[in-house]
């Protein structure tokens, strides 16, 4: 090995030293952030779960409501329609 | 005799530059603690139950139309509609509202100031895992086409 590789090499290991480092720098000034973050999106999960559930018992009535009111309109038409041929028109 | 002093530096730098990089990894928190844990499990369980509720309730919604599409008579829908909320409805429904205490009672606990109820987190993060897992089962039981989305941890790969 030649000192020019040498050297070249000595440079590359404190190029990766410094990479490294920074790296390191870089998680610790940035990780209490993201962490922050992901709890905040956590909480947000739970309101949102929240604000669902509340209304869950309301929106399956409602669908429950809906379809009675479809089969009752479904089989009135039926009928008033059966009545009009008859021409019964009361 | 430069060069063997060259050679045992660049030596050193690579041990160093190996020691670093270890010592990087090691020192790197690779997960939360646990009431971060605890927290983020909470979120991935909302945000998994929240959709699946929003999901199922489009499906109860369309499941009882189309009952109404089909029915051939009014008598055959209302048996049709009262089958199906008794089988399936209430059931499923049931089932939300049961993950729903499970995610409650853990809300609590991760507001608990005090150490015994801290400990709790643990059994009640295993009542929400047990809940999801048992609504998952309920809705594959009754051929609802709602997979429960992932309930791996907030921030978890």
């Amino acid at each position: 090995m030649d000192a020019n590789t040498t050297s070249a090499l000595i440079s590359a290991g404190g190029q990766l030293l410094s990479k490294l480092l920074g790296i390191a720098v870089e998680y610790v000034m940035a990780s209490p952030e993201k962490r922050r973050q992901l709890l905040q999106e956590a909480d947000d999960a739970y309101t949102f779960y929240r604000g669902t559930m509340a209304s869950l018992d309301q929106v399956i009535d409602q669908n429950n409501r809906e379809a009675d009111q479809a089969l009752q309109d479904k089989f009135k038409v039926s009928v008033d329609l059966t009545k009009l041929a008859s021409g019964d028109d009361e | 005799m430069f060069s063997d002093v060259l050679r045992r530096m660049v030596r050193i730098s690579l041990v160093l530059n190996l020691l670093l990089l270890v010592g990087v990894g090691l020192s790197v928190p690779s997960c939360a603690t646990p009431y971060e844990s605890a927290k983020l499990s909470q979120g991935a369980a909302s945000r998994a139950i929240a959709t699946t509720a929003l999901a199922w309730v489009d499906y109860d919604r369309q499941h009882q139309l189309d009952i109404v599409k089909n029915a051939r008579s009014r008598t055959e829908g209302l048996m049709k509609l009262t089958e199906y909320r008794l089988r399936v409805q209430v059931p499923v429904q049931k089932m939300l509202h049961t993950t729903q205490d499970a995610l409650d009672a853990l809300d609590s606990a991760l507001s608990a100031s005090d150490a015994g109820k801290r400990k709790d987190w643990g059994t009640v993060l295993a009542n929400v895992w047990r809940a999801a897992a048992d609504l998952a089962t309920v809705l594959k039981r009754y051929g609802v086409p709602i997979p429960l989305p992932s309930l791996a941890p907030l921030g978890s790969k």
